[in-house]
């Protein structure tokens, strides 16, 4: 038996009680992982909980191996009697632990050389602890040492648990534990079995055991009891192992859970390469988990250049592109940030998907540009459309027109029908606007029943021409909607680029001036812009600027018409007739301007003012002669008239059955049962109401039906030539008729001659007013004129 | 059947198709096949008449389908003069299983084929005739008065 190998090998076998043996290894295996098990424990702490943590590894790795000894040397049968001299013994394993300590302190935490530097110390700690056993060994014999393995057992039992305290601190967990402590007991077990090879027994029959040597069988229970203590330790450790493990894995589990749940998307990289990807990644790629381990970035993120940026990022947000599976390039918000794990600096990046965040932004711009009823671009959509086609075109492209539309009858259709069927009507207007165009053409809806179609045809106006025909018959063709035929019909305005205007803005005024005229022109109609219909609408546009100054500047003044009793031959009336005395253009008649204040709603304050003007005006008066005041059709409309006339009354304290209020025909053709409930309380208020300018117009006779008017006040335009054109001396005639069975006064107006009154006299008209009884007369003469009762 | 309200329409337009009549007569041709089509997926039945320049053209069935179709028709300028004659409800059909029968009443064309008059097509001509004679119960065209936009 030459090799030392096959000489440690004959020692265990040979000379050692095999069961002896397997217990120690047993011991030392669990030893040496308790060892690792607090060890590690010690490493993740700091200060006294360390130093606690410490010298529980010492004295684990202390007792494993002094037991480990000492049990593998009662399996040593030397052949004659042996014992143990006790205080070496003790000594050994003070020793140990106390090399044991500063080893473990060095490698508590450490990685690399200084882990293996400890690991030396503490395998050279084990070997002093062997060789001063083997000095407390006592035997009735000599032992002979072979110094070469004597040598070979400290290197080994240097060297392996270097390499244990090394592998240990490669893997900090269940891998380093039982690397480490595998080589820790390899470690142990070989020191001890190469340097109890290098032992020859020599025996003596003739010695006897030294004294003070204690006896091999005394040592059993002790070393037995040692051995249960370092298991109880090792498996409490192991315990505190395990559930640390499993804390261990909860904990991951749980942050993996966390990591999954979140909504974004996580990354987390090492260096440019993914270590692991959440589930939300993955959804959002199609990507699994094993395509994202070590990953380059590149291949996930778009751009590349933004890549190296992203890595030294902290925290800013940056749009980038996701890569999914199937290539699309998903928009992105992406933050990184660095974080430490188990000492090396990582980073993790979050990813959000934009796609929502961008399909709403899409969706508020669509809205924003376009009708949602009719899915057609707005007013703004137009524009920018048309400033897209200019720029595509060239500003200075060819001619192009502009047809602003206007539905005819659209508002009778939403007022009698409901919301609802006009809003499937634009829709089909809509649609039958987009089926004449041709592509390329422009067509928007600016509000209301108001469209704007721009015609990109250089052929102008022949083209424009064509096209307006067209969109006149198919809007004339009638609409069904829920079973209604609808005649609705179009009017259109044109204006043409460039000489109708260099920009959008102008030429969308200019087509609305000329759709305002083939409206006024009758409907169904087109008209070309003229230079005209501006000069005319700017006129009209400076008129009611000046209006409303006229309202607050007091520009306006009162005239009053004397009104003559052909029964008592008395001014028994006067008319209120405005009078606005502009400061240029000195007294305006009412024909100029009413018009326009009824349009623009002026008419409201402006006939507010008439009525108390009127009303102070005659409650001053000497004779309780009655005050007629026109009211507008507009008025007789607007809220709060019969309240305007009320407190007009009131605070001027006049009687309100001296208040006449002449309404025409036009008040009622809108023959809604609102305009009849209002002249019902002005009534009910002691108003009188007249029937003005009667036999102009419809002169229906169910308008006099409709209302009890209390007079009618027959037209000018019949008292004219009543001496010599029988009919009018007819018509006269037949409606003072009709007012004398129907209860209600007559006057006759325009009353110029002497003929005329005593024609109507005979008539037996109640009154009658015009030049022969007074022109419109100054507040003052109207009061003289009552004063002193002219002779009839 | 299912009680499905019925409604009929019938209008007048004139041919506005560009082309030499035989293009003419090939778009017509595409037409008919695409609204027999259609009119059996929409249940509608009906029939065309073409005299010369002039169709006439009554359709009926329930109220979806036809105001859908009528949309179609009523947006087309493949005709103009439009006139609607009427559009209104009827308690049946008269047309039968006709998803749309076409008459060319063309005088060159009947000249083509003097005799065999398929005895089907002229009991629908007379249906139409008589439909039409029936009177104008169309859209009146006041352009004033308001309400006048709701002709039924």
């Amino acid at each position: 038996m030459g090799t030392p190998v096959l000489r440690i090998y004959n020692c265990v076998v040979d000379q050692h009680d095999i069961a002896l043996v397997a217990a120690a290894a047993t011991i030392c295996v669990l030893g040496c992982y308790a060892t690792f098990v607090l060890l590690q424990q010690a490493s993740g702490r700091s200060g006294r909980e360390r130093r606690r943590w410490l010298a529980g590894t010492a004295v684990a790795a202390g007792i494993s191996a002094w037991a480990t000894h000492f049990l593998a040397m009662l399996a040593f049968e030397p052949g004659v009697p042996a014992g143990y001299e006790p205080l070496r013994t003790v000594a050994s394993f003070v020793l140990v632990i106390a090399i044991a300590y500063p080893a473990f302190a060095l490698a508590a935490g450490s990685r690399g050389l200084r882990a293996a530097v400890a690991g030396g110390l503490a395998g050279l700690g084990i070997a002093a602890m062997h060789y001063l056993g083997m000095s407390a060994y006592r035997l009735a014999g000599d032992m002979v040492w072979d110094w070469p393995a004597v040598v070979a057992s400290v290197v080994l039992g240097a060297a392996l648990p270097m390499a244990a305290l090394w592998a240990a601190a490669l893997h900090p967990g269940r891998a380093g534990r039982l690397a480490g402590t595998g080589l820790l007991t390899a470690g142990i077990c070989a020191l001890h079995f190469t340097g109890m090879s290098a032992v020859l027994v020599l025996p003596d029959a003739a010695a006897a055991l030294p004294d003070g040597a204690l006896s091999a069988g005394w040592l059993a229970p002790f070393v037995g009891l040692g051995a249960l203590a370092i298991l109880l330790i090792g498996l409490a450790a192991a315990g505190l192992a395990v559930r640390e493990g499993q804390r261990e894995l909860a904990e991951a589990a749980r942050t993996r859970s966390l990591v999954d749940a979140a909504v974004e998307g996580l990354l987390l990289c090492d260096g440019d390469a993914v270590v692991t990807a959440n589930r939300s990644v993955q959804l959002l790629t199609g990507h699994d988990m094993p395509w994202f381990t070590g990953r380059p970035l590149r291949e996930i993120i778009r751009p590349e250049a933004a890549i190296a940026a992203l890595l030294r990022g902290d925290g800013g947000t940056e749009e980038l592109e996701l890569l999914a599976n199937g290539g699309e390039a998903i928009p992105v918000e992406v933050v990184s940030r660095p974080f430490q794990h188990a000492g090396s600096t990582r980073r993790v990046i979050a990813i959000r998907d934009l796609r929502d965040r961008r399909r709403a932004e899409e969706r508020i711009r669509f809205l924003a540009h376009h009708d949602p009823l009719t899915r057609l671009p707005n007013r703004a959509g137009l524009a920018t459309e048309l400033t897209r086609a200019l720029d595509l075109r060239g500003r200075h492209g060819g001619p192009f027109a502009m047809l602003a539309l206007d539905l005819d009858r659209f508002k009778a259709v939403n007022d009698t029908l409901g919301h609802a069927v006009g809003d499937v009507l634009l829709s089909k207007t809509a649609a039958r606007l987009r089926n004449a165009l041709r592509a390329g053409d422009l067509v928007s809806r600016q509000g209301g029943d108001e469209f704007m179609v721009v015609q990109f045809e250089p052929t102008q106006p022949e083209a424009a021409t064509r096209l307006a025909e067209r969109l006149v018959e198919l809007l004339a063709r009638p609409f069904v909607v829920d079973g209604h035929v609808l005649n609705i019909g179009t009017s259109i305005g044109i204006a043409l680029f460039p000489q109708d205007g260099a920009d959008p803005a102008t030429l969308m005024r200019n087509a609305d001036l000329a759709l305002y005229r083939a409206k006024s022109d009758g409907r169904g109609a087109y008209r070309f812009f003229e230079e005209e219909m501006d000069t005319r609408m700017q006129r009209r546009r400076l008129l009611e600027v000046e209006l409303r100054t006229a309202m607050t500047m007091r520009q306006f003044h009162l005239l009053y018409q004397p009104q003559l009793s052909l029964d008592s031959e008395t001014i028994n009336g006067f008319e209120a007739l405005i009078r606005w005395r502009h400061p240029q253009g000195g007294i305006v008649s009412p024909a100029d301007f009413i018009p326009l204040a009824e349009e623009t709603g002026l008419i409201v304050p402006i006939g507010e003012w008439v009525l108390r003007e009127a009303c102070r005006e005659a409650a001053g008066w000497a004779t309780p002669a009655t005050i007629s005041v026109n009211l507008s059709p507009v008025q007789v409309r607007s809220p709060g008239l019969v309240e305007v006339v009320r407190s007009a009354c009131m605070s001027a304290g006049l009687d309100p059955k001296r208040l006449e209020l002449e309404i025409t025909e036009s008040v009622l053709l809108t023959g809604s049962d609102a305009t009849l409930e209002t002249l019902r309380q002005l009534k009910a208020l002691g108003a009188r109401i007249s029937m003005d300018d009667f036999g102009t117009g419809y002169s229906s006779l169910s308008y006099l039906r409709s209302f009890p008017f209390d007079k009618i006040k027959i037209d000018r335009s019949f008292v004219g030539d009543i001496t010599s054109n029988g009919d009018s001396a007819a018509i006269i005639r037949a409606i003072i008729g009709l007012g004398r069975s129907l209860r209600m006064e007559t006057t006759v107006e325009g009353v110029e001659t002497a003929e005329q009154l005593a024609h109507i006299r005979a008539e037996g008209c109640d009154q009658a007013q015009g030049y022969l009884i007074g022109r419109p007369l100054p507040a003052e003469a109207a009061q003289a004129m009552l004063a002193q009762p002219r002779a009839a | 059947m299912t009680q499905i309200a019925l409604f009929r329409l019938i209008y007048r337009s004139t041919v506005a198709i560009p082309g030499t009549p035989d293009q003419v007569d090939q778009e017509l041709a595409r037409i008919v096949e695409r609204s027999r089509r259609r009119n059996a997926e929409a249940t509608l039945t009906g029939a065309l008449v073409r005299s010369g320049g002039t169709f006439i053209q009554v359709l009926e069935g329930p109220l979806a389908g036809l105001e859908e179709t009528y949309d179609r028709i009523s947006g087309d300028l493949r005709h103009s003069e439009f006139e609607l004659i009427e559009f209104v409800p009827v308690a049946e059909r008269c047309f039968g299983s006709w998803e749309l029968a076409y008459l060319a009443e063309d005088p060159i064309e009947r000249s083509r084929h003097p005799a065999a008059p398929d005895p089907a097509l002229e009991s629908i001509a007379a249906q139409i005739r008589r439909l039409i004679a029936n009177g104008p119960r169309g859209p009146r065209r006041a352009e004033h008065e308001a309400a006048d936009a709701l002709a039924v």
